[in-house]
């Protein structure tokens, strides 16, 4: 009986805890975009765990396929021979997570922005259009995710990235989106991957 | 890795300062044959008079004709312009409006802002127009009128975060073909 006890003790203690670290790994950054901030070279310096990196990555995919972990907050370009060139990304907020196969459609150089309808809300004076160029919430380079409103894009804010707080597209600090445009044709098949979570 | 940044590096600074490089490339060459001329121009030109300075007419805004719904669009590349001025046109499904103010101004929002405030037209010594509040113009709460033609206000904030935020301001009149 006291053994029960103790188990069921134990496993409540787990249980709580495991809650407690896992919201607190799930802190995110809650920051409004910055239109026009240009950020410096020292802060698209990313973290070691941010930066690209080729690995060791067990795929059925051909190479030059992306796949992106949504949980992971990596975006792979499969390599073959069990090898990969991942890069740190930004991925959607809570409710905008999203998971899916597409093509990229279309290509873009310093994309232009569209400030979305709430923020317009918020500020009033807010342009509803700023044309693309350094300091732009886009970034350097955009591809366009099939039909869908979704792309991999660079950002102004390079602090974002491994962080969950965009609208559901996938943000990467400019040189390596310009890294990635440069080497992945339109036509190429993104796969977004969302883990199951309790 | 270190070669795409320095190319991104290469691009910003290229957008940025586009300008300055295109003179910097020229310069070399034509130094010795521009220096030839200024001595030569300027001994020739030491018995003249300057010329003087040309008048600038203000930007005429008659500011009971701008209260209405405009279409907002901004750039910083003066290339980016002309398709700035059609985006601000497609805009206008979600316009802003600019009110009409109790003494003689308009109602226009400030950044950071949430309601607007009344601005008035002012003009500077150097004939440079102004939107903003009363007082001297020029300020930093000031909108500098870059141009204003056909009901097209085009503008730039003075206060320096802003206009680097924002760039150059398109509000195009909703409602004209």
């Amino acid at each position: 009986m006291q053994f029960r006890l103790s188990l069921a003790i134990g496993l409540a203690l787990t249980v709580f805890w495991a809650a407690i670290s896992n919201a607190a790994q799930r802190k995110e950054l809650d920051v409004e975009e910055q239109p026009g901030y240009i950020p410096t070279a020292a802060e698209e310096k990313l973290p070691a765990k941010w930066r690209p990196q080729p690995v060791f990555f067990r795929t059925t995919e051909p190479a030059g396929t992306i796949i992106i972990h949504t949980e992971e907050r990596f975006l792979y370009h499969v390599m073959g021979d069990g090898r990969a060139m991942r890069y740190g990304v930004g991925v959607g907020r809570i409710g905008f997570e999203w998971q899916g196969i597409h093509r990229i459609s279309r290509k873009s150089e310093w994309p232009d922005w569209r400030p979305p309808p709430e923020m317009i809300e918020r500020q009033p004076y807010l342009p509803r259009f700023m044309a693309g160029g350094p300091g732009n919430p886009l970034g350097a380079r955009a591809l366009y995710l099939g039909n869908t409103i979704y792309r991999i894009h660079g950002t102004n804010q390079p602090q974002t990235i491994g962080h969950a707080m965009s609208s559901g597209c996938f943000r990467m600090i400019n040189p390596d989106v310009i890294t990635l445009y440069e080497g992945v044709p339109v036509g190429t098949r993104v796969i977004v991957r969302q883990a199951p979570k309790l | 890795m270190a070669q795409h940044i320095s190319k991104y590096r290469r691009e910003q600074q290229f957008r940025g300062r586009e300008h300055s490089i295109s003179i910097e490339r020229t310069s070399g060459k034509w130094v010795q044959l521009a220096l030839v001329a200024a001595v030569g121009v300027l001994s020739a030109c030491t018995t003249l008079t300057p010329d003087p300075e040309p008048e600038i007419q203000p930007i005429q805004i008659d500011m009971a004709t701008l209260p209405g719904d405009y279409g907002l669009a901004s750039y910083h590349q003066e290339e980016d312009q002309e398709r700035t001025l059609e985006q601000a046109k497609i805009a206008c499904s979600n316009p802003y409006t600019i009110g009409t103010g109790e003494n003689g101004g308009v109602m226009m929002h400030a950044v950071g802002a949430k309601q607007p405030s009344e601005i008035f037209y002012k003009t500077d010594d150097k004939g440079r127009v102004f939107l903003g509040p009363r007082g001297a113009a020029g300020i930093e709460q000031d909108r500098y009128v870059v141009s204003y033609d056909e009901r097209v206000l085009v503008m730039r904030w003075m206060e320096p975060r802003a206009r680097t935020v924002y760039g150059t301001m398109i509000y195009v009149p909703c409602g004209q073909p």
